[in-house]
């Protein structure tokens, strides 16, 4: 039994250009205590898919279409503002992508962590200021910061105050929405590192959404490739890692430096993401990929077994057979 | 902080001085010559000579300005030639009634324009937000003392719930003959309030911050308020601030209208009857009522942004 | 550093796009389309040019005929008329005097209209060379003169009106240089701020570096390319300046009487109150119409001129 189950998810935005198909047809299971990694570049409608979760889709242009997010027994997207108001924070809590802008620069810290903790254990004021020092402690900053406001701490601190207000509640499910694309490189293993002491200490589940395939092979146990607003790969990320069997994992693959391996040059993929308006009919990845033939671009193909639980998106493996 | 406020307060002396010289020598362009109207026509020119030497009307600029300076620091305006009496007191018995209408006018402005602009902001090209911002545009383009008259037309001649002019007795008839200037007056600023806090509150709705509060579970309400609202609110102060010095401006127009016995009726009693110090004085008044408001906001920053509290504090100014 | 990012510009731009501030006409262009579909902006700016033309219109009848309509509608009493109301034949009715209202709103449109806009064009020439000299040069020339800035806008701009049309007098010009003066510090600030933030691009640099002197720099490099703020600060401020014409004839101290003002009708207005509303209304609407007018053209053209601003 999942944890947290994403069914059939279709979501649309309405813009000036036209319907912007977000996110199509996504199912994704996330097990207790796991840590999924969801892969993908910008504009894969990585962030759609963790707001989704979160029902925090901007009301007048995100529509969700169709579909199921299954938290415990509930259907997350038939909750009602006051259900989710429970959930969020308390039961499923997020990490924004930019530490810089996602702490008001008007509250203190403290205030800021002690907010969600009011919110849910509906304590005194003095309790939670506590539980804030506390959560700086466990983050790694001194409790005595706690009055201090968001522009006396750097971008690394930043965000580990971010992730302090995520688990003040001791949250069952932590969705991570690139934590530490906007930190500095020697900042983002130590955030990262902690993220995953955390999780462990606090048995948390968690959703870790980035563009970095190493992040994934250090963090997580499955992995779901996204591009387009599709799943294209998903499995165990020991699979995946072994045996890439959709062409776009292998470009994001060859695409970034490898220290061990004796490769020449990167290999980027080339184009770029279909325009979201007009996705093509076929393989959303046929525009890119050097292996589209006609039935791809005709076609839309479904998700194949590779091994296991690891599928992929892609004709090529209808027969059981491999991507080389 | 204390040692900010300090500063700004001796910088304000440079500023006023200057704002007085401004004033001084504007009203020192007149051709009206107080000796002739002290004495009137009937005087001989050399009696009227001899008022300028007992006056020192005939010294150097800079020499009279000093001399005003001098007498302006022991509370002396002057002699208003028209009530001959001293025009500080003149001005000091009617400065409470203009500062109760200012004062309502632009309390009137704020606890009705910021909430006009948080739900126009929140329910964006909703029904209400298309009308109040329909409405706040006509506000803005109206001439206030048009909408005095107006008021007057409706509420004291027709309907009669309150008297078109002066001011009542006693509690409740000070507030009753206080309503139709104080909505005249604040029109204009509650207008201004109401569209500045829509578009700052629709800068601050799609910052982060406000998801991560969301992503808390925090309630709308609170959202709205603690995480929107006090973002928010530095243009609105800005705004409001700058505002005041219309509402001054305009409180000579109101006063006016409606006869309110403030330093803006003295004001225009006092240039028809080419009362030139009366003139100065409420001029000087005005401006140095804004000129303290103006410091008022710039430190009111401070409680709202704690990063311009820091500025302050390190003895900064806000960067602008 | 500065330098590095003018040859990475010239990379990808053509060199004389750079030099000449690539905006020029894609800008104004770009800028009319969207302003052209802004329908309020539209109605505003249609409503102002018919303003102008009535205004123009009856300067020109005026010279025809040797103002014989003037002062045979606008200015002669006619005291068996007196405050009467609205009629077929005086649509809007009569004045104190018995003139006709809309007659008189229409020969006042010059005043509100025309001095407007002088003395905000005036208010602009002054306020934009000292802010221009301010931005430019910085140091101690832009300290000077943004402090003297500061002691005028300390000084609320209708308190400053009425103390220099009191000391100088009523008359069209003292009227013009009293609504002019309060607004050079507020120009003045925002042409500053938009010289600093262009002074300082690669297409000014590359002019200075073919030994452009500092005049041309402004007028040809700078000035062109901050027009945009200042377009929009003046249309808005030609709005506040119709109003406070009419706030000071209201009280009697602006244009002359028997000149009819608009703000100068509703001075009657408010004396004849209790037997004639329609004195109050119509002028106070012509006023505010024209006022609106200029203000959703100010925005319309906020809106068109820096689309980011736009939500």
């Amino acid at each position: 039994m999942a944890f947290l189950e994403i069914k059939d998810l279709q979501v649309d935005y309405a813009t000036d250009e036209g319907v912007v198909h977000a996110l199509n047809h996504v199912d994704l299971e996330l097990h207790q205590g796991e840590t999924l990694g969801l892969v993908g570049e910008t504009g894969a409608s990585k962030t759609t898919m963790a707001k989704c979760i979160m029902r925090l889709l901007p009301q007048r242009t995100g529509r969700i279409h169709s579909g199921k997010i299954i938290y415990q027994d509930q259907d997350l997207l038939q909750a009602s503002d006051q259900e989710m108001r429970k959930i969020r924070g308390a039961h499923i809590a997020m990490i924004f992508q930019d530490p810089m802008t996602s702490l008001n620069p008007v509250l203190t810290v403290g205030e800021q962590i002690a907010e969600a903790v009011e919110n849910h254990r509906h304590c005194s004021k003095a309790e939670a200021m506590r539980r804030a020092e506390e959560m700086l402690e466990l983050v790694g900053i001194p409790a005595q910061r706690v009055g201090e406001y968001p522009h006396q701490f750097s971008g690394g601190m930043k965000q580990r105050v971010v992730i302090a207000i995520a688990l003040a509640c001791d949250p069952k499910l932590l969705i991570a929405d690139e934590p530490t694309t906007a930190l500095d490189v020697t900042i983002q293993a130590q955030v990262l590192e902690m993220m995953q002491a955390l999780k462990e200490k606090l048995n948390t589940s968690m959703l870790l959404i980035t563009h970095d395939l190493g992040v994934v092979a250090q963090n997580c146990d499955h992995v779901a490739v996204i591009y387009a607003g599709e799943i294209v790969e998903y499995g165990t990320v020991r699979d995946v890692f072994k045996r890439m069997s959709h062409p776009y994992t292998r470009g994001l693959f060859t695409s970034i430096p490898q220290v061990n391996a004796d490769v020449k040059r990167l290999i980027p993929i080339p184009g770029m993401m279909p325009d979201p308006t007009q996705l093509p009919a076929g393989c959303k990845f046929c525009t890119r990929c050097q292996f589209a033939d006609d039935r791809c671009r005709r076609e839309h193909p479904g998700l194949y077994p590779v091994e296991g639980i690891h599928t992929a998106r892609c004709f090529r493996l209808e027969k059981g057979g491999s991507l080389t | 902080m204390w040692r900010y406020i300090l500063k700004r307060l001796v910088m304000l002396i440079p500023v006023m001085l200057g704002t007085i010289l401004v004033v001084y020598f504007i009203m020192d362009l007149s051709d009206v010559d107080p000796a002739r109207v002290i004495l009137g026509d009937a005087a001989t020119e050399e009696t009227v000579a001899q008022l300028h030497e007992e006056l020192g009307l005939d010294d150097p600029f800079l020499v009279r300005y000093g001399r005003y300076i001098w007498d302006l620091l022991h509370g002396d305006m002057g002699q208003s030639y028209t009530y001959h009496t001293a025009v500080s007191d003149q001005i000091m018995q009617r400065l409470p009634n203009t500062f109760l209408l200012a004062g309502t006018g632009i309390l009137l402005s704020v606890i009705i324009g910021i909430p006009i602009g948080v739900l126009a902001a929140k329910k964006q090209y909703s029904l209400f937000d298309n009308v109040s911002m329909v409405l706040c545009l006509f506000g803005a383009a109206s001439p206030a003392f048009w909408i005095g008259l107006v008021l007057v037309l409706v509420f004291s001649l027709h309907l009669g719930i309150f008297p078109a002019s002066g001011m009542g007795r006693g509690f409740f008839g000070v507030l009753r003959s206080l309503v139709l200037p104080a909505i005249t007056l604040s029109l204009h600023s509650t207008a201004m309030a109401a569209r500045t806090t829509r578009s700052s509150m629709l800068e601050t709705i799609r910052q982060d911050y406000v998801d991560t509060a969301r992503a808390k579970g925090v309630s709308e309400s609170t959202i709205t308020v603690r995480h929107m609202l006090r973002n928010a609110l530095i243009p609105v102060i800005t705004a409001v601030g700058l505002n005041f010095g219309v509402l001054l401006g305009g409180s000579v127009l109101t006063e006016t209208v409606f006869a309110w016995p403030g330093i803006g009726r003295y004001v225009i009693e006092a240039i028809k009857l080419k009362d030139i110090p009366s003139v100065l004085g409420c001029v000087v008044t005005l401006s140095v009522m804004f000129t303290v408001v103006n410091l008022l906001v710039d430190l009111l920053y401070a409680f709202v942004d704690p990063r311009i509290k820091a500025q302050y504090k390190q003895g900064r100014g806000r960067a602008k | 550093m500065s330098e590095k990012k003018t040859s990475a510009a010239m990379c990808e731009k053509p060199v004389d796009a750079i030099v000449t501030g690539v905006q020029s006409r894609g800008l104004w262009a770009d800028a009319w389309r969207r302003f052209r579909k802004d329908r309020l902006a539209t109605v505003g700016l249609v409503v102002i040019l018919f303003l102008v033309a009535v205004a123009i219109a009856t300067l020109i009848i005026d010279w025809a005929t040797h103002n014989a309509i003037y002062d045979q509608y606008v200015i002669k009493q006619n005291l068996s008329m007196k405050l009467a109301g609205p009629s077929l034949e005086h649509i809007f009715g009569c004045d104190e005097y018995g003139r006709d209202i809309l007659f008189r709103l229409i020969w006042g449109t010059r005043y509100s209209l025309f001095i407007g806009i002088v003395s905000i064009l005036f208010a602009l020439i002054c306020g934009g060379v000292l802010g221009a000299v301010a931005g430019f040069y910085s140091g101690w020339i832009d300290n000077l003169i943004m402090r003297v800035m500061d002691i005028f806008l300390s000084i609320p701009s209708m308190v400053m009106a009425i103390a220099i049309v009191s000391a100088l007098g009523t008359g069209t010009f003292n009227l013009l240089l009293s609504i002019s003066v309060p607004q050079i510090p507020r120009l003045a600030r925002i042409v500053r701020a938009s010289v600093m933030s262009v002074k300082d691009r690669e297409f000014v640099e590359a002019a200075r570096a073919v030994g452009a002197g500092d005049a041309l720099i402004i007028f040809k490099y700078v000035i062109p390319n901050c027009l945009a703020p200042i377009i929009v600060q003046a249309s808005l401020n030609v709005g506040t300046a119709i109003l406070n014409i009419a706030g000071l004839s209201f009280l009697g101290i602006g244009v002359e009487a028997p000149a009819p003002e608009w703000g100068s009708i509703l001075n009657a207005a408010r004396t004849y109150m209790r037997d004639a509303w329609h004195i109050s209304i119509i002028p106070g609407l012509v006023i505010m119409l024209t006022v609106l007018s200029l203000n959703l053209v100010g925005d319309g053209l906020r809106d068109a001129l820096d689309p980011k601003l736009k939500n």
